[in-house]
């Protein structure tokens, strides 16, 4: 591992308001060749009421694009870096973001919505890569049954 | 070495506070599998405000009975698992096999998460010689959806 590390923020995502709809919050393609990895996840709903519910997200490997997400900008963690060649969507609102085909799933896990989730790899050898050129996504569903804003950041490297 | 994931979602017992197996990796006599991670989360439809009790231990005969899980290469250009690894299968049990040792024995309430990380490389968790390393949980809930996930090199 090597190169540049780059960050993907969102605050303009609703999880699904249908309880147990999962919807793509991020997904990270990069270009053929191109090997992405995850560093950091970090998720929390920053809805406007306090709810006891079950957040259940994902981060999967997946071959086809989820419909339809949002362009958003990358981060540079340095900014020296060079330009990221990525291509990032986020949910946008509560406008529906399909699940694209699901190859691999890395980590399914869920968290209580008065709590926040942060996954980080232990190691390098922890972080979550792509398939060369091949999405990265973050998928997340609740049992809320209502649209509630996600708060969600997800760093990587290429 | 190859870092690899494995992820159950299924069904704890039936029957109140039985403990299954939910993640057993059993590797060959010259293979040792280095334990590095192990979440338990609870995506039951509903909250429930119960304990669980998480153990990970060696033991020297299998449970009965898992179905066979691939584990998922973090890198996808590493070579696959050399391990044999069942999950616990839906609602159906899944013993636990012949104690060896205990090697972590903890606990969570059902809004939480439990996780575990090695600290270092010191604090990894290996298999011993024709031993499996097991993933156990137990909860105060008849029947509750839990994720039990583990992360291992070999």
């Amino acid at each position: 591992m090597c190169c540049a590390l780059y960050n993907v923020t969102t605050n303009n995502s609703s999880i699904s308001a249908t309880s147990g709809t999962e919807d793509t919050i991020t997904e990270l393609t990069p270009p053929a060749g191109v090997q992405i990895y995850i560093t950091r996840i970090k998720a929390g709903l920053s809805f406007t009421t306090t709810t006891d519910s079950i957040v259940s997200i994902r981060v999967i490997r997946a071959s086809t694009a989820g419909a339809t997400g949002a362009g958003v900008n990358i981060r540079k963690h340095r900014p020296e870096s060079p330009f990221s060649v990525t291509t990032p969507l986020n949910k946008n609102g509560i406008n529906p973001f399909s699940v694209g085909t699901v190859v691999d799933v890395m980590l399914d896990t869920t968290f209580n919505s008065r709590g926040s989730f942060e996954w980080i790899p232990r190691t390098s050898k922890d972080v979550i890569w792509s398939n060369p050129g091949e999405r990265l996504a973050i998928l997340m569903k609740s049992t809320i049954g209502q649209s509630a804003a996600v708060s969600a950041e997800v760093d990587f490297g290429e | 070495m190859a870092q690899y994931t494995v992820q159950v979602n299924a069904t704890s017992n039936s029957t109140i506070n039985t403990e299954d197996t939910w993640i057993e990796i059993f590797p060959p006599a010259n293979v040792s599998v280095i334990l590095k991670r192990v979440r338990v989360s609870f995506p039951h439809t509903t909250v429930s405000d119960v304990p669980a009790r998480i153990r990970v231990t060696r033991s020297s005969a299998a449970g009965a009975t898992g179905t066979a899980f691939t584990p998922v290469r973090r890198r996808p250009a590493a070579p696959a698992s050399v391990s044999t690894v069942n999950i616990k299968n839906g609602t159906a049990a899944f013993t636990v096999g012949t104690l060896v040792e205990i090697m972590l024995d903890s606990a969570v309430n059902s809004r939480g998460i439990f996780e575990w990380v090695a600290r270092d490389e010191d604090d990894y968790i290996l298999s011993g010689v024709n031993q499996r390393l097991n993933v156990l949980v137990r909860v105060n809930l008849a029947s509750m959806v839990l994720n039990t996930e583990c992360d291992f090199d070999e």
